[in-house]
């Protein structure tokens, strides 16, 4: 009887402690609900950074304005509020919202746009659009710096328009405006924008002068390149010059005389690239000039998105290191991207392909002394662009027996170019997930098939890779363990450091 | 088992599948009936198409704002499409494209011109506070646009009126690049400027531009005081002559105006003040001791004024020491000022004492209250002995020998 009561009490007790805790509990947490909530500094109109979302290329014309004469820093600043309202006013097109638009419109200019807005929402109408070139002019600039009026002089455009999200006109079409902005609490925002008659002015005839003759174009011979220890990650902390020249020594003794390398679009920094990576890329292509080896520098790698909206970033990435290398010797051509066509599906043919006819344009332009090329990804696809290109890449990973046949097919379309075979390879994996079917025998007698063919065809070649690696990022062919270990075995040379057999087969070739 | 990789080979690597391809046009004909390619903003525009075989098109119509795609009303042979208000009221060039299977069959322009039967004015002033001269001056921008907020063409005239007192100017001005512009350039006397402008019988609101007076040149000092006694207690007042501008405007209110004094000794005191019309004063008080001080003003980086001298004449001309009976309480006083009056309280009064071998021990200051001061010398800090003591009142100095026992 004592015990129970000791029991109840102890039960009592417990219960009491715990229903305290409980309320504690529940009070305190509604009273850090209520405590939570926008960041009481979010009240204040402070000025933030922004990452650059848009960045088409923008010229201002020299030459004196009427009014005040211009400060830089002011000129900097209405050309990135001027920017920010075609990229707000793009994106309210696509969707036909209205967010952001009073940042970059005055109360009266705002209301013409809201009315193209209603009206297309209420037709179903939606625009994606890019702007790629502005070449403004100043004209006036007031005595207080409140008032600016430029013209913006052949704005080179690219417009979707989509009924019911369907696409039913795409163009492309050269526009001047004139453009009058007022500063109103610290934005400049655009008062009147009127479209003008322009003239476009014709570009200059392409005059490109090859630093490569067709010859070394014909005579490629070479590797895929990672270094062993990181593949797909070849820059950045992990770069390390002695290693690549080591193995530039190596296929140099091979008797090869191409490698081709990777340019991975965000590691890179995207629209503005990072200056320590560019000066590694200019190591790696010092020494490949160095030991004589002609490089294929692949742009964009595992960048996937190719939308209007994202072009201008796209552009400037790409002219930042076109620029800067295209004086460069090693470089035999640029691959503006590495098999595009694995992302027709996913992103949409036409939107690819309208993003790498707008780069090979603008490739062109920034750097007449390399040619450019595509890395698709089969023979098939290859015939994509192919008159856009200075010579046609395509990969090959199916049987031998049939590359023949799908060489000639190809050559049949295209003619007149260069084909090259710029991926080619064998998996000597052999275990749990291809039931212990591949060897480096089958590798070595894979080469000893196709090479005579290259010979005998005179096709350039570019085969996948050197090592074998310990690491395949998932980025590169996803989680699936079948597809990664199969990945790891495609090298000449072991993940110990051994040649395989294949790898006298290349070098004696 | 090739096979098999083979599958995979595909998997891997050939993912996409092929897209449809765009219908053949076959002898589809379009050709565009509207001529007219000038219109007013707010005209109703119908654009006219003749077709032959399919009507399926769009007209995608583009200006400076934007991009929209319509859908014609399709009658016997002809297409036809409204241009809806968002662009047919916008002026500028409208850029129209027809579209069949996302071709461009037919293209052309309109010039929508601003409609000038409402005039709305926007005007701009600044900056809007300049000094007078000929130097400064405030720009007018005027933007004038029609009823549905166009800017008007280039080559609109727009009349400017600016008053300065009896003066009004009057200028025709021309629509250039949005807008038209005309700086107002500063008189010489200060005052506003009010400005105006109209457009096709539009009138804008006034806007006014104020034109301060221009730098101030040198000007003069004068000083006033009660006495010239050294007291420590009244006021020298000085103050400026009226100072003016270049141009002979009295310069702002508010000009901060600084008087620097140098003593006798070489110190330099500062006194400050702020004009009203013109003159700017400022007070000090009076030293406690003879003094001859120079005085200029300055408004800094600006002008100077001349320097005066000002001297004054000891007020305190004897004083006596008394000791209380154990020594011990150094009185000082009666002080008496220029009239045999008692000097007002807080006339500062200091002791210097040594000890026997000349080794100064302490300083000791007070301030006079009923014309006496006091200074004691406790036991526990000044032992028995012999000592030295200096009073100082008004730079009048005494020195005793003081024994204490």
């Amino acid at each position: 009887m004592k015990a129970n009561r000791n029991i109840y009490r102890a039960l009592l007790l417990v219960s009491f402690i715990g229903l305290n805790i409980c309320i504690l509990f529940g009070i305190s947490a509604v009273w850090s609900y209520l405590n939570t909530g926008a960041d009481r500094s979010s009240r204040l109109h402070l000025y933030e950074e922004l990452d650059a979302a848009y960045l088409p290329k923008v010229v201002w014309e020299e030459g004196n304005n009427e009014g005040r004469p211009m400060e830089e820093p002011t000129l900097q600043k209405i050309e990135g509020d001027y920017l920010n309202a075609w990229h707000i006013r793009n994106i309210a097109q696509a969707t036909n919202a209205k967010d952001g638009i009073p940042d970059f419109y005055t109360d009266s200019a705002r209301l013409k746009l809201y009315r193209i807005l209603d009206f297309n929402r209420q037709a179903g109408i939606t625009t994606k659009s890019t702007t790629i070139e502005h070449h403004p002019k100043l004209e006036f600039y007031s005595e207080d710096g409140q008032q600016v009026v430029f013209t913006d002089k052949n704005v080179y455009q690219h417009e979707e328009v989509y009924l019911n999200d369907t696409l039913v006109s795409k163009q492309k079409d050269t526009t001047s405006y004139q453009v009058m902005m007022l500063l109103e609490d610290g934005f400049w925002r655009i008062r009147h924008q009127v479209k003008i008659p322009s003239n476009p002015e014709k570009k200059p005839t392409e005059n490109r002068k090859f630093k490569h003759s067709n010859e070394q174009v014909l005579n490629q011979k070479g590797i895929n390149y990672y270094p062993q220890e990181t593949p797909w990650n070849m820059f950045g902390k992990y770069f390390n010059d002695s290693i690549i020249e080591a193995d530039f020594l190596l296929m140099k003794k091979m008797g090869l005389n191409t490698l081709r390398i990777f340019v991975p679009y965000e590691s890179f920094g995207k629209a503005q690239i990072l200056e320590k990576k560019l000066e590694q890329l200019r190591a790696t292509l010092d020494l490949a000039k160095k030991h004589d080896l002609l490089v294929v520098v692949t742009l964009f790698d595992f960048y996937g998105d190719y939308e209007p909206l994202d072009w201008t970033l796209t552009h400037r990435h790409a002219e930042q290191i076109v620029t800067t290398f295209k004086d460069h010797d090693a470089i035999i051509a640029w691959d503006l991207k590495n098999e595009p066509d694995l992302d027709f599906e996913s992103r949409g043919k036409e939107k690819v392909l309208d993003w790498l006819t707008q780069m090979t344009t603008q490739v062109k332009e920034w750097d007449p002394n390399h040619r450019i090329t595509i890395g698709w990804s089969s023979p098939e696809a290859a015939t994509n662009l192919s008159d856009r290109v200075d010579f046609v890449s395509f990969h090959y990973y199916k049987e031998v027996s049939q590359f023949r046949d799908a060489y000639k097919a190809l050559k049949e379309v295209i003619p007149n170019k260069p084909l090259v075979l710029q991926e080619y390879g064998y998996s000597s994996y052999g275990g749990l997930w291809n039931a212990f079917s591949g060897s480096s025998e089958k590798q070595a007698a894979y080469y000893a098939e196709i090479q005579p063919i290259l010979h005998k065809e005179k096709i350039p070649f570019i085969l996948w890779t050197l090592y074998d690696f310990e690491e395949i990022p998932t980025a590169v062919v996803g989680r699936l363990p079948w597809r990664k270990q199969r990945q790891k075995y495609f090298g000449l040379i072991d993940t110990e450091g051994n040649p395989k057999s294949s790898f006298q087969l290349i070098t004696t070739d | 088992m090739k096979k098999i990789i083979y599958i995979w080979f595909l998997v891997l690597l050939f993912g996409c599948k092929g897209t449809t391809k765009k219908e053949v046009i076959q002898n589809v004909n379009f050709v565009s009936l509207s001529t007219k390619k000038t219109y007013k903003a707010g005209d109703a525009i119908h654009l006219k198409f003749s077709y032959t075989k399919s009507s399926k098109a769009v007209l995608i119509l583009k200006n400076a704002m934007g991009s929209t795609a319509l859908i014609p009303q399709v009658l016997d042979k002809t297409l036809e499409f409204a241009v809806p208000s968002s662009f047919n009221r916008y002026a500028g060039m409208c850029h129209w494209s027809l579209i069949y299977n996302q071709d461009v069959v037919v293209s052309g322009d309109l010039s929508i011109l601003p409609n000038s039967s409402k005039t709305h004015i926007e005007s701009y002033l600044g900056p809007r506070s300049i000094s007078a001269g000929e130097v400064d001056y405030s720009m007018m921008v005027i933007a004038p646009t029609d009823g549905y907020d166009n800017p008007l063409s280039a080559g609109t005239e727009v009349q400017m009126k600016h008053q300065f007192e009896n003066a009004i100017q009057e200028h025709t001005l021309e629509v250039k690049n949005l807008l038209t512009w005309k700086n107002i350039y500063a008189p010489t006397k200060s005052g506003r400027i009010l400005v105006t402008a109209s457009c096709n019988s539009t009138i804008s609101k006034e806007l006014t531009s104020i034109v301060f007076p221009d730098k101030a040149i040198d000007f003069s000092i004068n000083y006033e005081r009660n006495h010239g006694y050294a007291d420590g207690n009244q006021m020298i007042t000085f103050e400026t002559s009226i100072i003016y501008d270049t141009y002979g405007n009295i310069i702002s209110d508010g000009t901060l105006v600084s008087f620097l004094i140098e003593d006798t000794s070489g110190m330099l005191l500062r006194a400050m003040g702020t004009t009203i019309n013109g003159i700017a004063k400022a007070r000090l008080l009076h030293p406690t001791k003879k003094e001859s001080w120079k005085i200029s003003g300055y408004i800094t980086g600006v002008a100077k004024s001349n320097t005066i001298s000002v001297s004054f004449d000891a007020a305190i001309l004897d004083y006596k020491i008394g000791l209380s009976a154990n020594k011990r309480t150094v009185m000082v006083g009666p002080l008496e000022s220029f009239m045999q009056q008692i000097v007002p309280d807080g006339m500062p009064i200091s002791l210097h004492i040594w000890d026997s071998e000349n080794n100064l021990l302490e300083i000791k200051q007070t301030t006079s209250r009923l014309g006496m001061g006091e200074f004691n010398l406790p036991p526990e800090f000044f032992p028995n002995g012999t000592y030295k003591i200096t009073i100082e009142v008004s730079g009048l100095k005494k020195t005793k020998k003081l024994v204490l026992e």
